[in-house]
C-alpha cells in the first residue's frame, strides 16, 4: 500500500534535518508577521510561498486570485498540510480542523480573506 | 454509454472462467515469449489480490514454477502469515517465508518512523501502536489531510493532525516495507529466472495506491485492469479459500489495524468500483447514486477525490524520463 502519491520535496527551503529527526515546519529566518498587514501584502506573501514551494506555483504571478489551487494541481493534500504549516508559522495563527475548508484555502483570494479574518484586519 | 444511462454493478459482471483463461494465456505469452522467463514470483500477503495473482500464475505456469513469497514484519497482523500460507498452499504453491523485520530494522524503517511520530505525539514509544487516517469524505467539504492515531499501552488514544514534514517522514520510512519486499522478490526472480508478478487491481493502479518501486514495481500486472468486485468474482472461480475472500481489505502496514477504506479510498470497494466505472464512462453522479447508495452530492465528492488521486498517480505511473527517447534500442535482437 501507499499513501497518496507523496510528492517529492519541493522548493529551496526544505528542512535542514534530512539526516536526523523531523522537526517542526521550518520558518527559516522569517519572523512571524505582525498582524497588521494589508490585503496586498498578505497576497504577496501567499504568492511568494506558492512560488517557492510548489512546481506549478512558479507561475503564481499569473494565477488568478480565484483559481482553485487543488483543481489546478498547484497543491495536493500534502500541499494543504504545507500551506497550513506556513500560515500557522508565518502569521502566528492556529488553523483548526474545522477550518480546513475549500472556502478558506482553495484560492489565493480565499487564503487572503481567511487570513484577514483570523488576523482581524478585514 | 448514454450520459443518462443508469450505472449498476451488473455492468461490472465478468465471465470468470473466460477472464481467467485469457489472463493465463496472456501470462504465458508475455512471461515466456516476451520476457523470456520460466515462471513467476508473487509476494503473497494474505489478501485477495495476491491470492488471485498467485492462483492465475499457478494455472499459467504450474505451481512448481511459482515462487510464493511470504514476507511478514513486526507490524503485520497476527493472521497475515496463516492466511498467506493458505493462499499459496491452496494453489499447490510451496511458500517461501522471508521475515523482513531485520532488514527493515537495519534500514532504520521503524526508528525513522517513530522519530517522526514523536514530533506529533512526544509520549509515543515502546508498547505504542499507530496508524494514519483520512477524515470522512462523504457529507463533508473538509479538505482531506492525514492525521495520526496513536494508541498507548493502556489503550489510551491520541489523534493529531500531522505537519507536512512529519507525514512525509512517516510515509517515506514506511515505504521501506514495500521496497524491501520488492527487493526480495527480484532476488528470487534473478535466482530462478522468473518474472515478478505485481498484484494491483484497477482501483489501486488508477488511484495510485502503491509505492513507486515498491509494490508498484513488477514485470507483469495481470489484474490491473480488473475492478475489485471482479477480483472477488475471479477469486471465487479460482477457489481462493473463503477466509481470504472474507478478509477486510487492509493496508497491513501500520501497527494499529487499518482498512484500505479508512487510509485511502474513503468509500467501500463496491462504491468505488461503481463510481470509478461511472467516472470512466463520463456518467453524471445521478446515474450511479442509487446503485452506490450515495446521494448525488456525495458521488460528486467521490468524483473529485478520484480526479485528485489520478493527478497524484501520474508521477507514480511515469517511467523514468530520458533526455532523448531511445525507442527500440533495448529490444532483444530478432531470432535468426
Amino acid at each position: 500500500m501507499s499513501a497518496e502519491a507523496a510528492p517529492a520535496p519541493r522548493g529551496s527551503d526544505r528542512p535542514a534535518s534530512l539526516h536526523g529527526p523531523v522537526g517542526p515546519i521550518p520558518t527559516g529566518p522569517l519572523p512571524i508577521l505582525a498582524p497588521m498587514l494589508d490585503t496586498v501584502s498578505l497576497e504577496r506573501e501567499v504568492r511568494r510561498f506558492l512560488a517557492e514551494n510548489f512546481p506549478l506555483g512558479e507561475n503564481a504571478d499569473t494565477l488568478a486570485g480565484n483559481d482553485a489551487l487543488l483543481e489546478a494541481g498547484v497543491i495536493d493534500s500534502t500541499g494543504v498540510l504545507e500551506l497550513v504549516g506556513f500560515l500557522e508559522s508565518r502569521f502566528g495563527i492556529v488553523v483548526s480542523d474545522e477550518e480546513l475548508l475549500p472556502e478558506n484555502l482553495d484560492s489565493i483570494d480565499r487564503i487572503v480573506g481567511y487570513l484577514e479574518s483570523k488576523l482581524g484586519t478585514s | 454509454m448514454s450520459r443518462l444511462e443508469t450505472v449498476t454493478l451488473a455492468q461490472l459482471e465478468i465471465d470468470a472462467e473466460q477472464t481467467a483463461a485469457e489472463i493465463q494465456t496472456w501470462l504465458r505469452e508475455v512471461v515466456h515469449g516476451s520476457l523470456r522467463r520460466k515462471g513467476a514470483v508473487v509476494g503473497v500477503s494474505g489478501g485477495i489480490d495476491s491470492a488471485v495473482v498467485a492462483a492465475l500464475c499457478a494455472r499459467a505456469f504450474g505451481p512448481d514454477r511459482v515462487c510464493g513469497l511470504l514476507m511478514p514484519e513486526a507490524d503485520s497482523a497476527p493472521e497475515t502469515l496463516a492466511l498467506s500460507r493458505l493462499a499459496a498452499g491452496s494453489q499447490g504453491i510451496e511458500p517461501v517465508v522471508e521475515d523482513v523485520t531485520d532488514l527493515l530494522t537495519a534500514a532504520g524503517c521503524y526508528r525513522r518512523r517513530d522519530e517522526a511520530v514523536r514530533t506529533a505525539v512526544p509520549e509515543y514509544g515502546p508498547g505504542w501502536k499507530m496508524k494514519i487516517v483520512l477524515p470522512e469524505l462523504l457529507g463533508s467539504e473538509r479538505l482531506r489531510v492525514f492525521s495520526l492515531v496513536a494508541e498507548g499501552p493502556a489503550g489510551e488514544r491520541v489523534a493529531k493532525r500531522l505537519s507536512a514534514e512529519a507525514y512525509l517522514a512517516i510515509l517515506a520510512a514506511t515505504n521501506f516495507k514495500q521496497r524491501t519486499r520488492k527487493m526480495l522478490e527480484y532476488y528470487y526472480a534473478d535466482r530462478l529466472v522468473y518474472a515478478v508478478a505485481g498484484t494491483p487491481n484497477r482501483l489501486e493502479y488508477d488511484q495510485g495506491f502503491y509505492v513507486k518501486n515498491g509494490d508498484g514495481a513488477a514485470d507483469v500486472k495481470p489484474i490491473a485492469h480488473l475492478y475489485k468486485t471482479q477480483v472477488y468474482r475471479l477469486a471465487e472461480y479460482l477457489d481462493v479459500p473463503e477466509p481470504i475472500r472474507a478478509r477486510l481489505p487492509t493496508t497491513d502496514t501500520y501497527s494499529l489495524p487499518q482498512s484500505q477504506e479508512e487510509f485511502y479510498f474513503s468509500v467501500s470497494h463496491e462504491q468505488l468500483d461503481l463510481c470509478l466505472y461511472a467516472h470512466n464512462v463520463r456518467a453524471p453522479g445521478a446515474a450511479v447514486a442509487e446503485a452506490a447508495g450515495l446521494d448525488a452530492e456525495d458521488v460528486e465528492r467521490v468524483y473529485r477525490d478520484i480526479e485528485r488521486k489520478q493527478q497524484a498517480a501520474h508521477y507514480l505511473n511515469l517511467e523514468p524520463q530520458l533526455v532523448v527517447p531511445l525507442g527500440g534500442a533495448h529490444r532483444p535482437p530478432a531470432p535468426r
